[in-house]
């Protein structure tokens, strides 16, 4: 594993952790959409078309994480100073589509410029974090 | 990678080396273009034009008229059409089936199903409306379709290294081409810059008091900027001092600055004669996993373990002898981040920064060698003895380095003292003020340095060998405990200020040696034998 590692995110790892995945995924709504959308678990689960900017390759995928990737993620605040490492990169992630992404990238997403190391430690680690692997 | 039938197998680039109509075609490139060309524009257009040669080669052998179309998601498809996806790696497929799109926040667009080459079936959008496409299919929109770039800067982004390795070692050998920080062009075209002109940055130079100046500065001061193309001016200008031994290039990764070699201090040189040292070559195979372990705690700059540590906070260095005479501290994995370093240039300006004072000393990193030089003022102002603690954190920017001894009210101490008497070391407890924070088992005080470098240089004259020094060494530091055991740290720190050495040769003697007994943990006894 080193700089030129890319990393995703690992839905079959969220897979086994469906309800859990949902929760965290609520939280990445922004304010007006978390209104919107409710209760978690009051809500009905539409699928959507989700077009991958870069390849054209389209995905179905829920409505609330449709919401996140086609409009909170662009919204201020998605991702700040405050916001943990972990949840940042993948936060990152999502909005890029999940396209693999090297540390170097991920830092810049995040704005952790010349803290690849730390990114890499903790993604490279034994323990997976957020589902977030390398290819 | 995904094959199809679109694009040539890429299995050519195992074997791949540059033809004489490859130097052509790429020299003319660079004479339409004017400027200097990158690695990467070079290995990318050599590419592209290797797979040209491959695919219209292939299309030849195969006569294959069936081509698939290239995906775009604004156009429109059939079932039973054969598309490919450039951005894909060229992968290609069937259409089996079209649906309508369902997303709450766009206008109206397909979905087609395709049947991919690798016997999946994915979903791909289609007919979408232009304003929703991104950049990526630019290129189609254009209709400037160029599936061929796309796959070239695919095969490049997956075969980097070795793509760059070989087309570099190629160009390199064809002597038509210069290379200068990674920029490429032929050496024919590149601008005059004539005797009168180096004389003139020559003053520059010296004009500027020590001060590196970039290429642009100087092609100011000397009067030839805007008479042709300003990278181009560049570009030579750096040819031309790079291969003049009056200047050196000392800036740092991504900066050129220029240098004269004769305002270099003479200080740096002094300081190679005492750490000059043979790195140490697979001698790690003859140590055990634990003594392994034991000398890289050490992290000696000439040690084995010379891959990059990946870190970015403050390192912390326990200082050694010969270290301390030349005013340097090591260059090592561990401590590389905290220096400014260079692709091409032997030596980089850096600038230590005073912790505890702030004052500010120009400083060398010697790459090559190993070191980085300008702590002297340092340690005489601190009194640092060998075996102190000195933590180096990164600067402000890229050519700074914030050094701080870790000073302490002076104490009188019984530390370890090696000294000379009738052409022999010894070394002896003897009391001394310490005002620095240091490592015990790294300590050692030398009594009148410049007789050491004198016996140093005797021993070294006589072929006196490693083995006899790590000997004499050990029997003098075992004298100083009650039970005779020396640790490794403490030996390699003593052995040091006699011979500058790796901990790797100096294990293999104590692993070696049967008088040597390992009595745990980095302790060995000395039993000679009857």
């Amino acid at each position: 594993m080193n700089q030129q590692t890319l990393f995703h995110i690992d839905f079959e790892w969220w897979a086994v952790r469906e309800d859990e995945y949902r929760t965290y995924i609520y939280s990445l709504l922004c304010d007006k959409h978390q209104e919107e959308f409710g209760y978690i678990d009051d809500r009905e689960h539409k699928l959507f078309d989700w077009v991958n900017p870069q390849t054209g390759e389209v995905f179905l995928i829920d409505s609330i994480e449709y919401t996140v990737r086609s409009h909170c993620s662009s919204q201020e605040g998605y991702i700040t100073e405050d916001t943990a490492m972990v949840d940042s990169v993948f936060r990152a992630l999502l909005a890029n589509g999940n396209q693999p992404l090297t540390i170097k990238q991920l830092a810049s997403c995040i704005g952790r410029v010349g803290q690849e190391s730390t990114i890499l430690r903790m993604l490279g680690g034994r323990k997976v974090y957020k589902g977030l692997r390398s290819l | 990678m995904i094959q199809n039938n679109n694009f040539p197998d890429t299995d050519w680039l195992e074997s791949f080396s540059l033809q004489s109509q490859d130097y052509d075609y790429l020299i003319n490139l660079l004479l339409e273009a004017g400027t200097p060309w990158s690695t990467e524009e070079v290995v990318l257009a050599l590419l592209d034009y290797s797979l040209k040669q491959e695919q219209e080669k292939n299309a030849i052998l195969s006569q294959d008229k069936d081509l698939a179309e290239a995906y775009s998601p604004i156009e429109t498809y059939k079932s039973g059409q054969k598309v490919y996806f450039p951005l894909l790696d060229g992968l290609s497929g069937e259409v089996m089936s079209i649906r309508n799109g369902h997303r709450p926040d766009s206008s109206d667009f397909e979905v087609m199903q395709v049947l991919c080459a690798d016997h999946l079936t994915r979903e791909f959008a289609i007919s979408l409306n232009p304003s929703d496409v991104s950049d990526n299919f630019n290129y189609a929109n254009k209709g400037d379709s160029n599936p061929l770039s796309e796959f070239s800067k695919q095969i490049l982004q997956k075969n980097s290294p070795m793509l760059e390795n070989k087309i570099q070692a190629d160009l390199l050998e064809h002597r038509e081409l210069v290379r200068l920080s990674g920029y490429w062009f032929p050496v024919d075209l590149l601008a005059d810059i004539n005797a009168g002109y180096m004389n003139l940055v020559e003053a520059a130079l010296d004009l500027a008091d020590g001060r590196p100046l970039s290429t642009k500065e100087l092609l100011h001061q000397i009067g030839i900027a805007g008479e042709s193309d300003e990278a181009l001016l560049i570009f030579s200008l750096n040819y031309a001092l790079q291969i003049d031994e009056r200047f050196e290039d000392v800036g740092p990764t991504g900066q050129v600055l220029w240098f004269l070699s004769s305002m270099k201090p003479r200080d740096i040189i002094a300081s190679e004669k005492y750490l000059v040292c043979d790195p140490v070559n697979c001698l790690g195979e003859s140590l055990t996993a634990d003594v392994k372990i034991l000398s890289m705690t050490l992290r000696d700059e000439f040690s084995e373990n010379t891959a990059t540590e990946h870190s970015d906070g403050p390192v912390e260095v326990v200082l050694t002898y010969p270290h301390l005479k030349a005013g340097t501290l090591p260059l090592s994995a561990h401590t590389a981040h905290v220096f400014p370093s260079a692709l091409v240039s032997p030596r980089v300006k850096t600038t230590f920064v005073d912790g505890l004072s702030g004052e500010r000393l120009p400083g060398w990193v010697a790459q090559k060698e190993r070191f980085v030089w300008g702590m002297g003022p340092l340690y005489k102002r601190y009194d640092v003895v060998a075996g102190a603690r000195i933590t180096i954190s990164p600067g402000f920017d890229l050519s700074e380095s914030i050094v701080h001894v870790d000073r302490c009210n002076p104490i009188k101490e019984w530390v370890r003292t090696l000294l000379i008497e009738d052409g022999r070391f010894y070394i002896e407890l003897r009391k001394r003020d310490i005002s620095v924070g240091y490592v015990e088992e790294n300590m050692i005080c030398v009594e009148d340095s410049s007789s050491v470098k004198d016996l140093c240089e005797q021993l070294l004259h006589n072929g006196v060998t490693l083995e006899k020094i790590v000997e004499r060494t050990f029997r003098e530091l075992s004298k100083l405990t009650p039970q005779g055991n020396v640790h490794a740290h403490t030996l390699y720190s003593a052995v040091n200020v006699i011979r500058r050495i790796p901990p790797e040769p100096i294990l293999v003697v104590l692993c070696g040696d049967s008088c040597y007994k390992h009595v745990g943990d980095a302790y060995w006894r000395y039993e000679a034998q009857t």
